[in-house]
């Protein structure tokens, strides 16, 4: 059988079909925009711990006798 | 990135991000075969197209780590690398939504599916072992990297040549004109997220590379 011209394979019909699409769709999107605000709380708390270890640094740096 | 090329970015991508849902739910038409659900397109393809780009940038960085030894190179990787997982994900989550709805299944051990699970989990290890391998295992987990772009070319030339029903490549530039301006505004916008993402990441790779300095200094 040949391949439709857009790349697009049609959709098999001989199964009973129960997923509506939408909800798919809203899954899809929501999992996006979960998972790039999700990455952005993790380097938000990454960057958090960095600036208590740089506060701790300073600390330890100042605590230092000088030579 | 200045923090003026940053907001500029922000700015766009924001725009990007608002105009695209706009664009793919009232202007794109509905695909003939698939239907609705064929809207996941717009945003799974861009989510692939980052996990390709960034996994050439994260093997970029680890040949010149793996080299030259760069340190540049290698937190040029390390941000890289996890944005791959990152994207990667989106686009193993986002496929099975569509296939379910246009092929019945979840999922199906194509070669096109497959080969992108495996790049997945190469930069899962990647990730594992820069994190659990101590500084030894980061000439191990570039050459993971380097590993993992050869296989790039594979997976997106795979649905060409194997038999599959996962859409060709030509399904972008044969596009319906009328969903076009969808796509390549979601395309954009998707590109410049993941573009102040990976600036994100990487100014934090530095400032922590930074600090690990500053406390081997504190220690002599």
């Amino acid at each position: 059988m040949q391949s439709p011209p857009d790349g697009f394979e049609p959709v098999v019909t001989h199964m009973t079909e129960t997923v509506g699409a939408a909800p798919l769709v809203v899954v899809a999107y929501g999992i996006i925009w979960a998972a790039v605000l999700l990455y952005l709380w993790i380097l938000h708390r990454r960057q958090a711990r960095l600036r208590t270890e740089i506060d701790d640094l300073s600390r330890r740096l100042a605590e230092k006798p000088r030579a | 990135m200045s923090q003026k090329t940053f907001s500029i970015g922000t700015l766009l991508a924001a725009l990007g991000m608002l105009a695209a849902p706009m664009l793919i739910f009232l202007s794109a038409p509905v695909e003939r075969e698939m239907g609705f659900v064929q809207k996941i397109f717009y945003f799974h393809v861009p989510c692939a197209w980052l996990m390709f780009l960034f996994t050439f940038v994260c093997a970029a960085g680890s040949l010149a780590f793996l080299v030259k030894s760069s340190r540049r190179g290698d937190q040029v990787a390390a941000a890289a690398g996890e944005l791959v997982v990152l994207f990667g994900l989106l686009v193993l989550l986002t496929g099975p939504l569509w296939a379910r709805k246009a092929w019945g299944r979840w999922w199906v051990w194509d070669v096109r599916l497959t080969s992108s699970l495996m790049l997945w989990m190469i930069f899962v290890a990647y990730l594992l072992a820069r994190q659990y391998g101590g500084p030894a295992a980061r000439r191990l987990a570039a050459g993971l990297a380097v590993f993992g772009a050869a296989e790039v070319p594979l997976i997106y030339v795979s649905v060409n040549i194997w038999r599959t029903i996962h859409p060709k490549t030509e399904v972008v530039r044969t596009l319906d004109p009328g969903m076009r301006p969808a796509f390549w505004t979601s395309f954009a916008a998707i590109t410049m997220l993941g573009l102040l993402l990976f600036a994100l990441r990487l100014a934090l790779e530095r400032a922590r590379s930074d600090v690990e300095d500053l406390y081997l200094a504190t220690e002599d």
